[in-house]
């Protein structure tokens, strides 16, 4: 896997993910083991399978969050009210 | 008193009676173990039970109470928490085969409040795995539903949900990350409630999403909510994230009227895809609190859409980091629901976990705008219990499914840590018959508005005291 190839697969699952703008493509196997390298966890490709169709049932939920948004003021909660 | 008298009493009921001495706590968890015996094997509440234990308890509370020396209104009274809750000395499974053989060193903060009040306990409550919303299959089966045991007694505390209809124990203990205190509650007709994000600490319960877990009671009734909150409530030095909130007397809320109170109830969103048994019993409940002086107010709540997804990510993201040894070590001892989305939360990227929790600042700060114009919010507390699939193959989502309630009505309160609770309102009009629940919402901490009008409501019907017939 070369830098290019990270990117390209990073940038699938990322904020500008083919995958969650809800087009009908799902990401690649390769796609998802990239990504999953990169965040140092091992996936076999059989399970690398399954999560395929698990992510591609919640793109559109994901895609939500990813679509919201938000003033530049609003900072992450710390949980206090 | 005959034992089969004491199963459905509730808490409120049976503590007069323990303090004036007209039963005693060997009977009652003496009461509680028969039932157990008899109903537990085709309910499975209980993953654990420490019979002799809690009779060695209820002989030490009967000595006390006779010498004087009465803690209070949960003293001799049978307790369960969720087998998510630490105890020390006794088997705590989290319901997974990775935890199963677990006996903790140390003791929960709410089941220790629970033992110092008095309330004896009687053993550990069936749950999904690691309370995550998937995973049936668990360590041992799972909790089926008192009132027609092909149904779910929806989770994940479904063993505390379970229990209490079953006529078990009057009083357990849940938690709720994504409505798993409140969908049992409902679905068991039994009344529910997630108090204010801090208000009951968390150390020693097993974390499913340091953002969304909350710790809560289950009851026959709202005063016994009341009362079993004020025990568990306050602020824990264990617990950095337990609110130094002053906690107020809560019985006091049960003698609060509720004329005038204004009640929020949704113009949108929230009632897409209701049951036309689930909006019936919805529009009783707001016909009858309107009889007792309620002012309905229309309300909308903006972007409520984004609290699933929000929800999503950040549970997701929070479960999967607690549990990345363990996934590493042991994936194959795990529900292959639990594991399956556990994994897939390794794709979520920061920014997505950033932008969930900006969301739900955006969220909290819309609540707060909204109780500006009403004291409560009512809400579905989604439609009857589900049929209990006991095989489920690969994603935890069946093909084409029905529309399901809006998760949002749910995911709502775990978001922005406003309380929430839920009681019975009704049951299906066609076979079979299934409790029905309403929801109430309120400000943060101000749980004692919820139980003024839990309690009023349950002054003025009776749904909370029935039970499932075949468990008499």
């Amino acid at each position: 896997m070369n830098r290019r190839r990270l990117l390209h697969s990073l940038a699938l699952t990322g904020s500008s993910a083919t995958l969650a703008s809800g087009q009908s493509v799902a990401t690649s196997i390769e796609a998802l083991r990239n990504v999953a390298i990169a965040h140092g966890v091992k996936l076999s490709d059989e399970r690398l399978r399954v999560l395929q169709g698990t992510l591609d049932q919640r793109k559109a939920r994901i895609q939500l969050v990813r679509d919201f948004e938000i003033d530049d003021s609003i900072e992450p909660t710390n949980g206090s009210f | 008193m005959a034992a089969s008298e004491l199963y459905f009493q509730s808490a409120a009921e049976l503590a007069p009676l323990i303090q004036s001495r007209k039963i005693s706590p060997v009977d009652l968890v003496r009461a509680c173990l028969a039932q157990i015996d008899k109903t537990n094997p085709k309910v499975n509440a209980f993953l654990t039970v420490v019979g002799d234990r809690a009779m060695q308890q209820a002989r030490e509370a009967e000595r006390e109470i006779r010498a004087g020396r009465y803690r209070g209104p949960l003293h001799g009274i049978p307790y369960a928490p969720k087998d998510i809750c630490a105890t020390k000395g006794i088997r705590t499974t989290n319901g997974s085969r990775v935890t199963a053989d677990w006996i903790p060193d140390h003791e929960s903060t709410v089941t220790e409040r629970m033992n110092q009040a008095g309330a004896i306990l009687i053993g550990k409550l069936n749950l999904l795995e690691f309370a995550m919303g998937s995973g049936q299959k668990g360590l041992n089966g799972p909790a089926r539903n008192p009132w027609n045991l092909s149904y779910s007694p929806s989770g994940s505390s479904s063993g505390s949900g379970a229990a209490l209809a079953a006529g078990m124990v009057p009083l357990t203990i849940g938690t709720d990350s994504g409505g798993s205190i409140r969908g049992p509650a409902k679905s068991c007709g039994v009344v529910g409630l997630k108090p204010t994000y801090g208000r009951v600490s968390r150390y020693g319960v097993t974390t499913l999403s340091w953002s969304l877990d909350h710790v809560g009671p289950l009851a026959r009734s709202v005063a016994d909510i009341a009362r079993i909150l004020q025990v568990m409530a306050g602020a824990d030095p264990k617990d950095p994230t337990a609110s130094k909130a002053a906690v107020p007397d809560y019985s006091k809320a049960l003698a609060g009227k509720v004329k005038g109170l204004r009640m929020g109830v949704p113009s949108e969103h929230f009632f897409t895809h209701v049951h036309p048994d689930t909006d019936r019993a919805l529009r009783e409940a707001i016909f009858t609190l309107k009889r007792m002086g309620v002012e309905v107010v229309e309300v909308k709540v903006q972007n409520a859409a984004m609290c699933s997804a929000a929800s999503a990510i950040l549970l997701g993201s929070e479960s999967a980091a607690f549990h990345q040894k363990r996934l590493k070590e042991q994936a194959d001892q795990f529900d292959p629901l639990v594991r399956e989305r556990l994994e897939a939360a390794t794709f979520y990227s920061a920014i997505d976990y950033i932008q969930a929790l900006r969301i739900r600042t955006t969220m909290i700060e819309e609540m707060r705008r909204v109780f500006r114009s009403c004291d409560v919010l009512m809400l579905p507390a989604g439609n009857a219990a589900p049929k209990l699939d006991t095989e489920i193959t690969g994603t935890d989502l069946p093909p084409d499914p029905p529309p399901a309630p809006r998760p949002d009505a749910v995911n709502l309160a775990n978001v922005t840590g406003i309380p929430s609770l839920v009681l019975p309102c009704g049951f299906t009009t066609a076979s079979p018959t299934l409790p029905l629940g309403i929801q109430f919402c309120a400000r943060h901490f101000d749980e004692a508005t919820l139980l003024r009008i839990g309690h009023a409501y349950q002054l003025e019907t009776d749904w909370h005291k029935r039970y499932p017939p075949a468990m008499a």
